[in-house]
């Protein structure tokens, strides 16, 4: 069971446009190895720990107000982006909406686990899942972060980020106002 | 950027929204089975509303909220029979009986059973559950025999696979 649901975690991670969209959104700013560690590991530390909450039952979202809270966290650092001179305490953002953005990685999951199998061994497939979502994480930042290294020195980064980030801001507002609509 | 690249990117953004509209839910299934000599016998767990989805879109004109509960439950076998198929030995087909079924809060669950005439060595699964209503949908299912446990991911690009029993 470990097997499949670390291969169901890395899935899900990739097919996941709207983690993908914030994780984005936080990197096109980190301007340095330290900020970009500080946030991927805020980010890390919270949604795991959203999922154990949500799995010793301490903690339960509405899937759909997560589903929108998600949305609503890409319009947030895609207007930030554009508006804050400074990303100072990025760290902070992300643990924020760390913790929705695990709420929506364990919701269905956890409700689906209790009911199949005993209390005790639901913790061997939500660790595997967990271990999945981080591994898809590695392979989107090993990806991602020399492609921005040459772009910053192809292009005016500068100019080019308040550009992506306006694009963030308005697929997250689309996407809140969608999700609301479905509510 | 120049106003026709901004153009360009304000496009993109209005196919990307449209394209990325559907919630990103986790779309999960599953089963628990156990091989004996010769039965294999499990339940398998799914979210309701995504299985109400999936037989409302198969039916095509069935009204399924209007059905009684035995019509439901004719059909849901009938969804099931044709999506959860299991052929023993390399060659022979086994029937699906549901045996039981619940529900929960978001959940609802289906005890099955295939009997086989000769003793179980090996198994194909063929496992589309929701597959036609949800692209990304993911079927975990185990079995547990002489050989121990073991557990594969079905996927729409990869609906089968075989345990050996012994």
């Amino acid at each position: 069971m470990f097997t499949v649901f670390l291969e169901l975690g890395f899935d899900h991670i990739l097919d996941g446009y709207d983690h993908l969209l914030f994780l984005a959104g936080l990197i096109i700013v980190a301007d340095n190895w330290r900020a970009l560690l500080a946030v991927i590991s805020a980010f890390t530390l919270t949604h795991s720990t959203t999922l154990v909450l949500s799995a010793l039952d301490i903690l339960s979202l509405d899937p759909d107000l997560t589903e929108t809270l998600i949305a609503a966290s890409i319009a947030y650092v895609g207007i930030e982006n554009v508006v804050a001179r400074e990303q100072k305490r990025r760290w902070l953002v992300a643990g924020g909406f760390g913790l929705i953005h695990g709420a929506g990685f364990s919701g269905h999951l956890t409700e689906l686990l209790r009911s199949v199998m005993e209390m005790g061994t639901i913790w061997n497939p939500l660790i595997g899942f967990n271990i999945g979502i981080e591994l898809g994480q590695i392979v989107v930042i090993v990806v991602s972060v020399p492609i921005i290294y040459v772009l910053r020195k192809l292009v005016r980064w500068d100019a080019l980020v308040p550009e992506i980030s306006r694009i963030l801001a308005a697929v997250g507002v689309f996407l809140v106002i969608s999700r609301v609509w479905e509510l | 950027m120049t106003g026709s690249g901004r153009w360009l990117a304000w496009q993109v953004v209005l196919l990307l929204a449209a394209g990325t509209v559907v919630a990103h839910g986790l779309h999960l299934s599953i089963t628990k089975a156990e091989a004996s000599e010769n039965e294999i016998t499990g339940k398998l767990t799914l979210n309701k509303l995504d299985f109400v989805e999936a037989l409302d879109q198969w039916s095509n004109d069935t009204k399924i909220y209007e059905l009684t509960p035995e019509a439901f439950e004719s059909l849901t076998l009938r969804y099931m029979k044709r999506h959860l198929k299991v052929e023993a030995n390399g060659s022979m087909d086994l029937k699906l009986e549901i045996v039981d079924a619940g529900q929960g809060k978001e959940t609802m669950w289906l005890a099955f059973k295939f009997t086989s005439s000769e003793k179980l060595e090996s198994i194909k699964v063929e496992n589309r559950v929701l597959f036609g209503a949800f692209p990304d949908q993911g079927n975990v299912f185990e079995v547990k025999s002489e050989k121990g446990k073991q557990s594969h991911l079905f996927r729409v690009d990869a609906p089968t696979a075989t345990f050996e029993l012994n």
